[in-house]
């Protein structure tokens, strides 16, 4: 078949994982004791890859939007446990919270991408731009709300002294947290700013090399690739100030009072 | 302030254990009135800092209330009530800067806006205390645990509060130090004697003797005994 990119073969994908063989080997050489993971990192790329293909094989060839939706609810539920996984300590509705703002400041930019962006309102659930769209969306939220909530529980701990002498002083729960909270969304949403400040100089993103690889013309690319950082700067924006300030609220009730034990 | 109400009244304070099925503090009850100098004393792991520091509210309580001159102190006038009844922490704790800073600092809180530092007031203090002619300047990163304590009472006092609640306050100062503390305090309490009192939290039984106008003795989050100007109620 004729196609705009160059059809790979298993044979060609073979070759490449020759390359993970010689990453085994300096192992072996060094001994570093990563042969094994290496392997065991190698097989779950193959095998998550060539399952998630199938999946989708499957969904582009069906278009339904119900099955869309309940793809789109998966990749939103790992993406929220994922979150909180990545979070040293916990405390009481962690859960909910992160899947909240993991939810909310997700599909909501998918949405606004969709529906006001690409235009696709009668045809929202092709599979081709929700699914790809909102799990470039998922994995940069999730990013900026783990690191959000880690570092806002890690400064509260540190710095519970500080916390509790201002509340001490007549500061309100606000006054207080306001230097946690402040260093939380900001640490939350550096590696997206980072990225945003040298994409294009030291590298390539990966959606924008897939498109060129599959023959799309580079400006073609290069929009779609603008308006993909906008939307995850967004997306992680309100995520990662969405978990701060529920977790805040969890943590600070109305009597101004810390409630470090909950904390864990 | 309804006539005769004392500036604080503890009514029957409870506090459960988080975790385990007992009582961390249980029926507390008493008041301070102004001019009161109480002290709080108690084995290790008695409750005393809780009770302090739920005084203060600066902890959930179970049961019971803490009015202030006869009232509940409704959330959204928490802040205003720690204006006035302060509390010090053990451990006193800076921000980066000098010591001038510190003090100046509460100054961003909402509620001490324009409050300006009275460095001469503040100066007059530290030389009572013998501290060297630019301990304000100094960073705080230099000063000793004691220094800390001493610059943490000049920063409550310059707010002018009603009530210190003082945990442990003076367990880093030498003898003579100590003295000095407790005689500042003393006379803060004595220059206007109807509104303003102190709760001391030690385990230093002169420092009780010398300071107490009314002790109260803890075991078990429980009050066990309460004495008067330093004479035990059993």
């Amino acid at each position: 078949m004729d196609t705009a990119y160059i059809e790979l073969t298993a044979a060609q994908v073979a070759l490449a994982a020759f390359l993970i063989v010689v990453n085994g080997a300096v192992s072996v050489l060094l001994h570093l004791g990563m042969t094994k993971l290496w392997l065991v990192a190698s097989l779950r790329t193959i095998v998550q890859l060539l399952l998630i293909g199938c999946v989708l094989e499957w969904v582009f060839q069906v278009q339904q939007w119900y099955i869309v939706l309940a793809l789109m609810m998966v990749m939103t539920l790992m993406a929220g446990h994922a979150a909180v996984t990545r979070s040293e300590r916990r405390f009481h509705g962690i859960w909910l919270n992160t899947f909240l703002c993991v939810w909310a400041s997700s599909w909501l930019m998918a949405a606004f991408a969709v529906f006001l962006i690409l235009r696709r309102t009668a045809t929202w659930y092709e599979p081709q731009y929700a699914i790809p769209l909102l799990g470039m969306l998922l994995g940069n939220c999730l990013n900026g709300i783990s690191l959000g909530l880690h570092t806002f529980t890690s400064a509260l701990v540190s710095q519970r002294a500080e916390v509790e002498t201002l509340l001490a002083l007549g500061a309100t729960r606000w006054e207080a947290a306001r230097r946690p909270v402040q260093h939380a969304v900001k640490t939350g949403m550096t590696p997206i700013m980072n990225g945003m400040m040298v994409v294009g100089i030291v590298s390539l993103p990966g959606m924008m090399t897939g498109q060129l690889l599959s023959g799309i013309p580079p400006i073609q690319a290069v929009k779609y690739q603008i308006v993909i950082m906008f939307l995850i700067a967004s997306a992680t924006a309100m995520g990662t100030v969405g978990v701060v300030l529920l977790a805040f609220h969890r943590l600070f009730n109305a009597r101004h009072q810390f409630l470090y034990q909950r904390l864990q | 302030m309804p006539a005769d109400s004392p500036l604080i009244e503890v009514r029957e304070l409870s506090r459960r254990h988080p975790k385990e099925d007992k009582w961390l503090l249980h029926g507390i009850c008493f008041s301070i009135a102004g001019g009161d100098r109480v002290v709080i004393s108690g084995p290790s792991g008695s409750g005393k800092t809780l009770l302090l520091r739920a005084v203060a509210q600066l902890d959930p309580i179970d049961q019971g209330d803490v009015l202030w001159k006869g009232h509940s102190v409704q959330p959204a006038k928490i802040p205003a009530f720690r204006r006035e009844v302060l509390y010090l922490h053990q451990d006193p704790v800076f921000l980066e800067g000098s010591v001038k800073h510190n003090l100046e600092v509460v100054g961003e809180i909402q509620l001490h806006r324009g409050h300006q530092l009275d460095e001469q007031r503040v100066e007059n203090l530290f030389r009572q205390f013998g501290c060297q002619s630019d301990f304000l300047t100094q960073d705080q990163r230099d000063l000793s645990g004691g220094e800390k304590q001493i610059a943490t009472l000049a920063r409550a006092l310059q707010l002018d509060p009603t009530v210190l609640l003082l945990d442990e306050p003076t367990t880093a100062l030498d003898d003579h130090r100590t003295r000095i503390f407790e005689d500042q305090v003393q006379s803060w309490i004595s220059a206007s004697r109807s509104n303003r009192a102190a709760v001391w939290v030690t385990h230093d039984q002169e420092q009780s003797r010398r300071f107490a106008s009314r002790t109260i003795h803890l075991e078990s989050g429980r009050i066990t005994d309460v004495g008067y100007d330093g004479i035990s109620g059993e």
